[in-house]
C-alpha cells in the first residue's frame, strides 16, 4: 500500500522524497545557526493550513513567542492572523529548567496536541531538552517515546538539532529519526553557499547528494539542476 | 560477558582499549585489517564493535554494512581521526550508535561504551 504522504511546503523539495514526508514520522534536520533550521520548520508549519492541518511549534529557545513570531512574518507565506488559531507556538524554555524527565515533556506536548488538535507539530531545536534530561540514555528513550507517540497519532514531526562542528553532534536523534536532513553553509568569498543533504528517509526512494539552496524571503527554495 | 570488538589498525589503539575496557569486566577481541575483522564478525558475535574507518585492505564502511546485512545485534560505534561532514552522514546512514574521535579520550570512551550497552536494544 502507497504511503500518506506530507507536502512539506519547502520549494522544489518533495520531488526529491517522492513527494513529502511519510505520515506518520518524525524528521530531523541538523545544522549549524543560521542554516535556515527554524525557517524549515515554519513552511513546514503553515504548508498545513492549505491542507487544513493544524501547526504547534515547541520552542526550547530563551526568546519569547512573540519575538520568534516577530522574526517569522518577515517571510512572505507566513500569514500572521493564523497564529493562535491554526499555528501555534508553545515555549518549552521554562519546562527545561523545571522538569527532570521525558515523560513530563511527553504529558506537555501530549496535553497542547490534543488541545488543539494538531497535526503538524515541530520541536525547534530537541537537543537543547539535554539541559534537562541530562542522562543520555534517559535522553535517548525519550526520542524514542516521543517518535513512538508521534506514530501512534499518526501525526507528523519534524524536529531540529544544532551542529556546530561534526565533532560535537551525536547521532542520538538521528539514530531514531525516521529521516535525517543535513542543511550546511559554506563562506565562499563574499557569499554564503548553502547546501541540504537528505542524510537519510526511511521508506523512501531519495538524492543522495548534496543539493544547493537559497533562502529568500519565501524561505527556503531548492535549486534544481 | 559482554563481548567487545575492536577493529583498527593501529596497535596502540588496540591495545589501549583493551587495557581499559579489561580492566572494567568486558572481554575484548582485536582486528587489525579487513580480512581479519570479517572472519571474525563472521563466526562470532559481540555486543559491540568498535570500527576504524580506515583499515588496510578495506573500508571500515563496509564493515559496518556487513554488520547490518549479517543481523548482527550488537552496537556499533565509529572510530575516526578525522571527524567531518561526511563521516557523520555515513554514521547516520549506517545508523551507528555513535562515533568517537582519535586520539581516544579514555573517560570519552568508557561514557560511550556504558552507555550504548545501558541502552534498550530498540532505542539504539
Amino acid at each position: 500500500m502507497e504511503s500518506k504522504r506530507l507536502k512539506t511546503g519547502i520549494v522544489g523539495f518533495d520531488g526529491l522524497i517522492e513527494g513529502g514526508f511519510i505520515v506518520p514520522s518524525m524528521v530531523l534536520v541538523i545544522g549549524p545557526p543560521g542554516s535556515g533550521k527554524t525557517t524549515f520548520l515554519w513552511q513546514y508549519l503553515f504548508e498545513g493550513i492549505r491542507h487544513h492541518e493544524k501547526g504547534m511549534l515547541f520552542s526550547t529557545l530563551s526568546e519569547s513567542s512573540s519575538s520568534l513570531i516577530q522574526f517569522a512574518s518577515n517571510y512572505w507565506f507566513i500569514d500572521t492572523t493564523a497564529f493562535g488559531k491554526k499555528v501555534f507556538v508553545i515555549d518549552l524554555n521554562q519546562q527545561i529548567k523545571k522538569f527532570e524527565t521525558g515523560e513530563e515533556f511527553l504529558n506537555e506536548i501530549d496535553e497542547k496536541i490534543k488541545k488543539f488538535n494538531i497535526q503538524r507539530v515541530a520541536i525547534d531545536p530537541i537537543n537543547l531538552i539535554q539541559l534537562a534530561i541530562i542522562d543520555i540514555k534517559k535522553y535517548r528513550t525519550f526520542i524514542y517515546d516521543l517518535s513512538k507517540y508521534i506514530k501512534e497519532k499518526n501525526i507528523s514531526a519534524v524536529v531540529t538539532a544544532e551542529l556546530y562542528t561534526p565533532n560535537d553532534y551525536h547521532c542520538h536523534e538521528a539514530y531514531i529519526s525516521d529521516g535525517t536532513i543535513l542543511l550546511q553553509t559554506e563562506q565562499k568569498g563574499q557569499k554564503v553557499q548553502r547546501s541540504l543533504t537528505i542524510v537519510k528517509m526511511r521508506g523512501t526512494f531519495h538524492e543522495l547528494e548534496s543539493i544547493e539552496y537559497v533562502i529568500t524571503k519565501n524561505g527556503i527554495e531548492i535549486k534544481l539542476k | 560477558m559482554v563481548e567487545i570488538l575492536v577493529i583498527d589498525d593501529e596497535e596502540s589503539i588496540c591495545e589501549s582499549i583493551t587495557w581499559l575496557l579489561e580492566k572494567e569486566g568486558y572481554s575484548v577481541t582485536c582486528a587489525m585489517d579487513f580480512a581479519t575483522a570479517v572472519e571474525t564478525i563472521k563466526n562470532r558475535d559481540f555486543n559491540l564493535y568498535f570500527v576504524d574507518l580506515i583499515l588496510p585492505g578495506g573500508n571500515g564502511i563496509n564493515i559496518i554494512k556487513l554488520i547490518k546485512d549479517l543481523d548482527k545485534k550488537g552496537v556499533t560505534i565509529i572510530i575516526t581521526g578525522y571527524p567531518n561532514i561526511p563521516t557523520l552522514v555515513d554514521s547516520i546512514r549506517l545508523d551507528t550508535y555513535d562515533y568517537i574521535k582519535k586520539p581516544i579520550n579514555k573517560e570519552n570512551l568508557l561514557k560511550i561504551v556504558n552507555q550504548a550497552l545501558a541502552t534498550p536494544i530498540d532505542i539504539l
